[in-house]
């Protein structure tokens, strides 16, 4: 059924959503789509999907090589949130928007050129990406609360460091 | 006061629409400067903190299996309540799609004259089947349907998105094709028939909210000219005279009360619980 065939569509791709965002099934049933979240974003980080997402239309999405989510120290986008699709959390260090991937066959550092931009950037300093032999960057994904901060900043090309969401990480 | 305000109805609510419509399209433009006392689209929107949100979409979401949050009552609670006492004012005083189907029509009307000088109401219960069969198909499927059917929503949605991604979105496409159909192909059949949040709004309806009642035995100056002016005046092409038949798909926008006020004054509003009438003669259809 056509339906169908659109929830499949949707679920193709995985969506980097905004921090305190609830699991990607229950999140979609509780988006109301209201767009309050893209409007209070002060980094207009967080913007909406396009009709290419199916059923998933118009919720909100984080493309860190555009803009990365800064967290915000109040979380606009949680406050503002009416339905509860995102979720309060109790401090930044418990988000967990997704987690960071090193793509070693393209990062500066594996291939022999200093590069530190992933790990100085990372906004949990020295926890959620450590440096192993004071070289090579290395991602703890306990710490990682997937902001794609590092995503944004790295200087390869293709980029090295891509955040996968949590979604597509626990499917 | 009650006279005066019929007779000025039409001014009023051209008002409210116009201002309504500016107000939802500038407030994106409001957040682009950081400005956050409004905030949102139709549906949800948070004016100076408080939370109003879309009845059908959180009914949507509840019927999706998420619990109600007594944040949400309270967010849905005054559209509720200006449903239980209005009726569907939000249609007809603020929804800009309506606004702009209605300017389209009247344009349509302009260009094409309307050669039928008496309205048909209606068919009973056929809007609850529609309504039932969204909501229905919204429980199988488990696609939030309302999202897509919420033009208000869609509209003012695109709106900021628009300022904020600064593209274009393909709803625009279907909120322009609904537009286009409903105004030009068919008669305003959307707000009619079809619109998932206006119905909703119209669960709200009780004996006592807002409603137009109708007396013919006053009409003898319209059927005198063979054309009644409250058939002429509807936006939505309905009859106001047979008030049994007029809802859900009236959205009690008062034009043709209004336009009664000038000749004869047949046609009446009432509220709260209804009274007998010191003439109740039979309607005449």
């Amino acid at each position: 059924m056509l339906l169908n065939l659109l929830q499949n569509l949707a679920n193709i791709r995985h969506p980097l959503r905004p921090p305190g965002a609830v699991s990607e099934q229950e999140f979609n049933e509780k988006c109301i789509r209201c767009r309050k979240c893209e409007e209070v974003c002060p980094y207009d980080a967080i913007q909406m999907t396009d009709f290419s997402w199916s059923s998933k239309t118009g919720t909100p999405i984080i493309t860190p090589k555009k803009v990365p989510c800064y967290l915000c120290d109040d979380l606009p986008c949680i406050d503002v949130c009416p339905t509860g699709a995102l979720a309060p959390v109790k401090d930044r260090a418990e988000i967990a928007m997704g987690i960071a991937k090193i793509d070693e066959s393209l990062c500066f550092a594996y291939n022999g050129i200093l590069c530190r931009a992933c790990y100085e950037r990372c906004p949990v300093y020295g926890e959620a990406i450590t440096l192993k032999d004071e070289l090579y960057p290395v991602v703890h994904e306990d710490k990682c609360v997937g902001c794609g901060i590092c995503e944004s900043v790295c200087p390869v090309e293709p980029i090295a460091i891509i955040v996968e969401s949590a979604h597509e990480v626990n499917s | 006061m009650k006279t005066w305000f019929l007779n000025h109805s039409k001014v009023f609510r051209r008002t409210s629409q116009i201002l309504s419509f500016l107000f939802l399209m500038s407030i994106p433009f409001l957040n682009k400067q950081g400005l956050d006392w409004f905030v949102g689209t139709l549906y949800s929107i948070d004016i100076l903190g408080w939370t109003i949100a879309d009845p059908a979409m959180i009914l949507q979401m509840v019927l999706l299996g998420q619990p109600l949050l007594w944040t949400l009552v309270l967010a849905v609670s005054i559209p509720i309540i200006l449903a239980l006492i209005f009726g569907r004012i939000f249609c007809s005083w603020m929804c800009p799609y309506n606004f702009l189907a209605e300017l389209l029509y009247k344009l349509r009307r302009f260009v094409f004259p309307r050669k039928i000088k008496r309205n048909k109401n209606p068919a009973r219960n056929l809007q609850w089947v529609i309504l039932s069969s969204i909501f229905l198909l919204i429980i199988v499927t488990g696609v939030p349907l309302i999202v897509f059917l919420s033009m208000p929503g869609l509209m003012t949605a695109e709106m900021t998105d628009i300022v904020f991604a600064g593209g274009l979105g393909l709803e625009l496409l279907l909120v322009a094709g609904v537009l286009l159909l409903d105004t030009l192909i068919f008669k305003r059949v959307w707000c009619k028939y079809l619109c998932p949040v206006g119905l909703t709004l119209s669960l709200f309806k009780t004996p006592w909210t807002l409603k137009v009642t109708s007396q013919s035995t006053e009409c003898a100056h319209c059927d005198a000219v063979k054309e009644h002016t409250c058939n002429q005046a509807c936006p939505l092409d309905l009859n106001p005279r047979r008030p049994k038949h007029l809802y859900p798909s009236c959205y009690n926008c008062l034009d043709c009360v209004n336009s009664c006020h000038e000749h004869g004054g047949a046609l009446d509003v009432s509220i709260g619980w209804p009274h007998k009438i010191k003439n109740t003669k039979k309607e005449i259809n």
